[in-house]
């Protein structure tokens, strides 16, 4: 699974994105840019109220997950420790929201 | 929830119900708990394959918050099984266990993850260093 000491050495010490975690980044982007766009537009067609509070909080959610994924490719080093710095700053973004 | 005051199956103009806005919604957050999944299982880099497995977890609470507004609502009807249908199943699986004649009990031994026992930095000081024949 993860790269051999001797890649990691090839790779001037750090994590590169293979192309197969690239496509599956833009995979998850068109998925989530998508699913976005579907929440605002039935957020505001819904006629039940509590449906629409649903659409708007995923909408958010998917709004930040695209954050996210993009942040992952601004990764100006080792992309495992970007992966997990991201993570982080999600979880304490989330954990400050509902704090 | 007791009060539902809408009809979630109210067509209007034709178009969709609030009931097949969630539906799709729901379609989708199983799309992307399985895309999220696979993406994981494709990674190389165990920090991508952390941020992949927590999209996934992520989406699959997505799902179970949609899927439980419409069956609440009735429109996701799920069917319980009968006690018979269960015996059955017990009864073949039962019977290939015993023709396997599986008598000890299965250990818990487990494989150590690919994660190197020592971080990258201090396995590039030495190009003979071998990270796995260091471990415990």
């Amino acid at each position: 699974m993860e790269h051999s000491a001797r890649e990691v050495a090839a790779l001037g010490g750090e994590h590169r994105l293979t192309e197969a975690e690239l496509l599956a980044v833009r995979h998850g982007l068109d998925s989530e840019v998508l699913g976005l766009k579907k929440c605002l537009h039935y957020a505001q067609e819904v006629g039940d109220g509590q449906a629409r509070e649903l659409f708007r909080e995923f909408a958010d959610h998917h709004h930040r997950r695209i954050d996210m994924m993009l942040a992952l490719l601004d990764a100006p080093g080792d992309i495992t420790k970007q992966a997990k710095l991201v993570l982080q700053n999600a979880q304490a973004q989330g954990g400050n929201r509902h704090g | 929830m007791a009060n539902h005051t809408h009809d979630l199956s109210l067509v209007t103009r034709g178009h969709m119900s609030d009931a097949d806005r969630l539906m799709d919604c729901l379609s989708s957050a199983k799309e992307r708990a399985m895309l999220y999944a696979r993406s994981a299982l494709e990674c190389t880099n165990n920090g991508v394959r952390e941020f992949f497995l927590a999209l996934h977890g992520e989406e699959t609470y997505h799902q179970e918050i949609l899927f439980s507004f419409l069956h609440t609502r009735g429109f996701y009807p799920t069917e319980m099984v009968t006690q018979d249908r269960i015996k059955e199943v017990r009864q073949r699986y039962h019977e290939i266990h015993n023709q396997m004649g599986l008598t000890d009990n299965p250990s818990f031994r487990r494989y150590q993850t690919a994660d190197p026992f020592l971080p990258p930095a201090a396995a590039e000081q030495d190009d003979r260093y071998d990270y796995k024949s260091d471990r415990h």
